[in-house]
């Protein structure tokens, strides 16, 4: 996001975690939208969301309900060691 | 020519990549033994059962490898300070090449990690990062504070780089069997990495000609209560489903959102291979039987291996003949914890030869 966008941190207004994604992705412009999603409209698999530190597919996934003062991460997708 | 090298991994210094040699950052690793298991291979039947036996490295596990080739690079890029996420093993193995190379490290691993895995960390320098949570939340937080620091991080910003390491486990299986390739192998899944990279070496070494070209079976281990690859495949899914609370005794492996499932998914079934899991039980009944066969002790990582051997000879998927190779990836002490719960220990003898008698029975 940093390399593309010039931002790390943005505040974003919206209910549900598929909205704050939306309008990240027009808020910065098609090669920021092709990055975070698939031609299905999913999320790509190589980018991992968390809401307040939890992984998002422990949620509600796109639907989950966010409440003020909610941190979003996009971090990418690497894990071992 | 390569014969004639120096026995550590660096023998294959053309196929890693590192511009300069003087940037090399080595203790000593890789090139460890391949025992040929006829004692093991005799008890299930079989005829050609061979362990590439990494717990001799020198933080004793095979992330000895990845971290060489990571460090090195690190050290080429002239970075401030080094670090990773790790269950442990990864941990000591970057601590102990940032040790070498003089440069600061910080380690974060799950609060429950294994004492002597932090131990060791702890005494060749690194910084520790305990964290309350899985792996899983361990590494988002190295992740986040790599990105903040502008840290070079093994497992992460220079994952490209450290991956590579670990195709050596595959070259020298290659080069111990005289030039040619297993039929199968049996490998642990943690993040899926280094099955992919035992993968790439195989495949590096088919396209110079060093072997000749073959399939080779990949069949991947885990532990029951943390094993989404196995689950995945055998579900025939292409996308993982991640564990959310892994709980099983091969803590190395319990990475309940493996990054590079869905390629290790893909590689395993193009392989012809298939994918198995062990209980606890299982997995510490195999290290005790690799130990009592074959004089190797393995941390339960590797245990899943030959728990996984087993099952797969019961079911009839390991034919008696086949050349297959299992993994083992760490040393049974980093477990200490886990496996002295088993141990029954001795009673204390008086030192004469009449208590001794009494205790194991007379000569007569």
């Amino acid at each position: 996001m940093t390399r593309i966008a010039g931002e790390k941190r943005v505040l974003v207004e919206a209910c549900l975690l598929g909205q704050v994604l939306d309008t990240l992705a027009s808020g910065h412009g098609e090669e920021f939208r092709v990055r975070l999603f698939d031609s299905g409209g999913q999320p790509r698999r190589f980018i991992n969301i968390y809401v307040n530190g939890r992984d998002y597919r422990f949620l509600d996934k796109l639907d989950t309900v966010l409440h003020e003062g909610d941190v979003v991460a996009l971090l990418p997708a690497v894990s071992g060691g | 020519m390569i014969a004639a090298r120096d026995r550590n991994l660096w023998r294959y210094y053309e196929l890693l990549p590192i511009l300069d040699k003087l940037s090399i950052v080595d203790i000593g690793t890789g090139f460890s033994t391949l025992h040929r298991c006829d004692n093991l291979a005799g008890l299930l039947g079989l005829k050609n059962i061979y362990v590439k036996d990494d717990t001799v490295n020198p933080t004793n596990s095979f992330k000895d490898r990845p971290s060489s080739v990571a460090i090195s690079k690190a050290r080429e890029f002239g970075v401030e300070a080094v670090g990773c996420p790790s269950t442990g093993n990864l941990a000591a193995a970057v601590a102990a090449h940032a040790a070498k190379a003089g440069l600061p490290c910080y380690v974060f691993v799950p609060g429950n990690t294994e004492s002597n895995k932090i131990l060791q960390a702890a005494t060749y320098g690194a910084n520790i990062v305990a964290v309350a949570g899985t792996y899983d939340e361990a590494n988002r937080l190295a992740a986040q504070v790599a990105e903040e620091r502008g840290w070079a991080f093994a497992n992460i910003n220079l994952r490209p780089y450290y991956v590579e390491g670990s195709k050596t486990i595959a070259f020298e299986v290659c080069e111990q069997l005289g030039w040619r390739a297993p039929d199968s192998i049996i490998v642990p899944l943690g993040s899926g990495a280094l099955m992919l990279a035992i993968k790439r070496g195989f495949d590096q070494f088919m396209r110079l000609g060093l072997i000749e070209e073959k399939r080779i079976r990949l069949i991947g281990a885990q532990g029951e209560g943390c094993a989404p690859i196995v689950d995945a495949f055998k579900a025939g899914d292409e996308e993982i489903t991640p564990i959310e609370h892994p709980d099983t005794v091969a803590k190395s492996l319990a990475i309940g959102d493996p990054g590079d499932g869905y390629y290790v998914l893909k590689a395993i079934r193009e392989s012809g291979g298939t994918a198995e899991s062990a209980s606890d039980d299982e997995i510490l009944d195999a290290i005790d039987l690799l130990a009592s066969t074959e004089g190797v002790f393995s941390e339960p990582a590797g245990g899943v291996t030959i728990a996984v051997l087993q099952k797969l000879v019961a079911s009839g998927v390991i034919s008696e003949d086949e050349i297959i190779v299992c993994c083992v990836t760490g040393n049974g002490f980093k477990s200490a914890d886990t496996l002295q719960g088993r141990l029954v220990f001795p009673a204390v003898i008086p030192p004469s030869l009449k208590a001794f008698q009494e205790s194991h029975g007379g000569n007569d």
